[in-house]
């Protein structure tokens, strides 16, 4: 199968589809265990394009932990651009892995990872180009599960998926792969049961008895870590080796889920860190090794940690980043000193424009800091600055608006007589989020989103600056999906059915299609955007973070 | 500063690897090997690394080419032995020599390619017929974004061959132009190539 597979791919599918080597594998420390030989089999996949789920480090941390086990092995697959999926079903050829070329259906598991709700489509996407029923129900096998942060609510996609784990995987993914060795002759139905035994686990088809608590791992530093990961052939997203300092973060901002969802705040030990940023770069040959963490400056001695790992690699050409620097002289000096070969932008997130809002929303910063963090950060030589701002925050006025406005220009001001600085602006739309003190919040329309949008755009009026937003429909079918309930399921198939895919790219996202889509299904999406009484049960009240 | 001429192949597990991919490729397995490469100065410091013409996507070759400057000096055999193991599979190092350093470059020297394509199915004495008519056109216009092009001085031989069919052509590679093997396969209408492999690189 695999030989025929290779030649269909190579003579006929792949020469006529943009960058072929999405769909070759075949990377450096690509995983092959013998199939024959293997137990268990899961496909893990990331259901956007390979650049995205490729840039991904938790489904790398899986990756290994299943293909270390003695019992299992996994494989990837990522969503096909448009081009490759009608390839694929034109010459009716399944999906397949990037391992051994082996059709999803042929697994006994396939785990997605569910970071973005507008993944939904290109998961049952997926599945279909596999063969493979897209409800649960009219499914005997595989067995299809999800994780990731999107599962924290699962009943959006409930219909589709036949076990959720809520939390980290590290552990959990293994739990499942024995249970599934141990009850696999059984039937589906017997086998969810001992699946719904399993810590962290949710089975949709189940009746909910009691909560589900999320899975934690008490401690990183005795968790193998992948050191050795795949380096892809093509650029990627992030293209570096990423090494994890810690996990959680130490501020509490109140809009933010990935706070809830990674808490509580574990350290990974420094000579833990040192070891495995040489084997990392030894493995791969990287260029940059990033220090990843939701709030990396917040590592305790982070600077020593940095300038000790800059001072390793320095022969090398090895550059350390950390994902975003804080706008502050410590952390600017510190990103500038350990970055040494490639000279860093920085990122702000002031989030909101006045002192009023920044504190209602638990982000600390006063304008003084900002102001002397954009200083130090010009002072410094620093030419990209990226500032975060929210629109759409509870209790907003149009004082708060033109904060963003002011704020944003007197940092403009502070660069004036610099030459080829680069501010840009960038504005999302508050989506109210499952698991965080603002979850029952109410979310602005799509036309509110534009009306403030308008306003910034015509009161923003500054050559020096970018001003950049998301995009109002995508940021409303976000919110929609993200405090859903169960009903959303028919719409998300619907909206599948008349050809949505790739939603999170704008040059695919096609609004009216889901209009249609709800419609059709009888949902009103705006009503899931609505502040939620105390009195309301929210859908994902039995899931505990 | 010494230069190391380095001939390797790119497999069929590879052909699809772009050429900027390649050259990440080959930085990546560089580092990983620890061979002593030299770095350019300034701000953004790159491996000094000088290329021959490129490949194009879903080609395979058995003779590609690039010159590697290095900080210290080397003794190629070892360093054909310490490099080769640090590539993904496809990528096979076939010669390290010491060069010339201030010998031309790579891209400016080679001119001619030798392709040869593999023909899925077809009569070779048709082929062989319409190979001997495209080599007595005066013209061979190409359109290459919205300009006319006449190729045909790029076009230095067509061979037709059997056991297995297979056309082996010369084509002209490099700064003064390049002519594709497929813009020559699309005009030998009816064919289907089941696999093209550069074979050969050199000046003339």
């Amino acid at each position: 199968m695999t030989i025929i597979m290779r030649e269909l791919l190579e003579q006929t599918i792949l020469p006529g589809v943009s960058k072929p080597a999405r769909y070759t594998g075949g990377e450096l420390n690509e995983n092959k265990k013998d199939w024959e030989k293997t137990e268990v089999k899961v496909c893990l996949s990331y259901p956007d394009t390979y650049e995205v789920g490729m840039s991904n480090l938790g489904l790398s941390i899986l990756y290994s932990i299943v293909n270390n086990s003695d019992f299992a092995l996994a494989e990837r697959c990522y969503a096909p651009w448009p081009d490759m999926e009608k390839a694929l079903r034109d010459g009716k050829i399944p999906i397949y892995s990037l391992e051994s070329l082996t059709p999803l259906s042929e697994f006994d598991l396939i785990g997605f990872s569910l970071h973005h709700e507008l993944t939904f489509t290109n998961m049952i996407n997926i599945l279909d180009l596999a063969g493979i029923p897209i409800s649960s129900k009219e499914r005997q096998k595989p067995i299809i599960l999800a994780g990731g942060p999107c599962t924290v609510n699962p009943e959006p996609i409930a219909d589709f998926v036949d076990l959720f784990y809520i939390g980290e995987g590290e552990e959990a993914i293994i739990d499942i792969l024995r249970t599934y060795k141990e009850n696999k002759t059984r039937n589906k139905e017997d086998l969810l049961k001992e699946f719904s035994k399993i810590a962290g686990v949710y089975v949709p088809a189940l009746k909910k008895e009691q909560k589900i608590m999320k899975r934690i791992v008490k401690d990183l530093n005795s968790k193998t870590y992948p050191t050795k990961p795949i380096v892809p052939f093509i650029e990627v997203i992030h293209d570096r080796a990423m090494l994890e300092i810690m996990r959680g973060c130490p501020r509490s901002c109140k809009f933010c889920q990935a706070r809830s969802i990674y808490q509580p705040l574990r350290i990974r030990k420094r000579e833990t860190l040192e070891k495995q940023a040489e084997e990392m770069i030894k493995n791969t040959g990287y260029e940059e090794l990033s220090l990843v963490s939701l709030s990396s400056c917040d590592y305790p001695k982070v600077d020593e940690l940095g300038r000790k790992l800059a001072t390793k690699f320095e022969k090398d050409r090895i550059s350390i980043s950390l994902p975003s620097v804080r706008m502050d002289s410590f952390s600017i000096n510190m990103a500038k000193e350990i970055g040494r070969v490639r000279p860093p932008g920085v990122t702000l997130a002031p989030e909101a424009g006045t002192q009023r809002l920044r504190d209602l929303v638990g982000k600390g910063l006063s304008e003084e800091e900002i102001l002397s963090g954009a200083a130090a950060a010009f002072e410094a030589g620093i030419q990209k600055i990226k500032l975060y701002f929210m629109i759409g925050l509870p209790t907003e006025t149009e004082e708060d608006l033109k904060g963003i406005v002011d704020l944003t220009n007197k940092i403009a001001a502070l660069a004036k007589g610099k030459k080829r600085t680069r501010i840009t602006a960038s504005v999302a739309t508050f989506i109210p989020k499952p698991h965080t003190p603002f979850e029952r919040e109410q979310q602005i329309s799509i036309e509110e989103t534009l009306s403030k949008q308008k306003f910034l755009k015509q009161n923003l009026r500054n050559k020096a600056i970018e001003l950049r937003w998301h995009d109002a429909e995508a940021s409303f079918l976000e919110g929609v999906f993200a405090r859903g309930d169960r009903k959303l399921s028919k719409a998300v198939e619907t909206a599948w059915k008349m050809g949505a895919r790739l939603d999170a790219w704008s040059e695919h996202f096609k609004f009216d299609l889901w209009s249609s889509a709800f419609s059709e299904s009888n949902i009103d999406p705006s009503s899931y955007l609505k502040k939620r009484e105390g009195s309301e049960k929210l859908p994902w009240n039995f899931i505990e973070v | 500063m010494q230069k190391v001429r380095v001939k390797f192949t790119k497999g069929p597990e590879v052909k699809f690897i772009s050429h900027l991919d390649t050259i990440r490729t080959f930085e990546r397995a560089i580092r990983r090997s620890g061979i002593p490469i030299a770095y350019s100065s300034g701000y953004n410091p790159r491996m000094r690394l000088a290329w021959g013409p490129p490949l194009s996507v879903g080609i395979e070759s058995s003779c590609e080419l690039v010159d590697l400057f290095m900080e210290t000096w080397v003794n190629p055999g070892r360093l054909k032995e310490t490099l080769a193991p640090s590539f993904p599979k496809g990528f096979d190092i076939i010669e390290a020599e010491i060069a010339d350093a201030k010998g031309p470059s790579l891209d400016t020297y080679l001119n001619r390619a030798e392709y040869s394509v593999l023909i899925q199915s077809g009569q070779a004495e048709q082929i062989r017929q319409k190979a001997e008519e495209i080599l007595k056109r005066e013209n061979i216009d190409i359109e290459k974004k919205g300009k006319i092009v006449n190729k045909r001085p790029m076009l230095h031989g067509i061979k037709v061959m059997e056991d297995p069919l297979r056309i082996e052509m010369t084509l002209q590679v490099g700064a003064s132009g390049t002519l594709k093997p497929k813009e020559v396969t699309q005009l030998l209408d009816g064919i289907t190539a089941k696999g093209i492999k550069r074979t050969r690189l050199f000046a003339a």
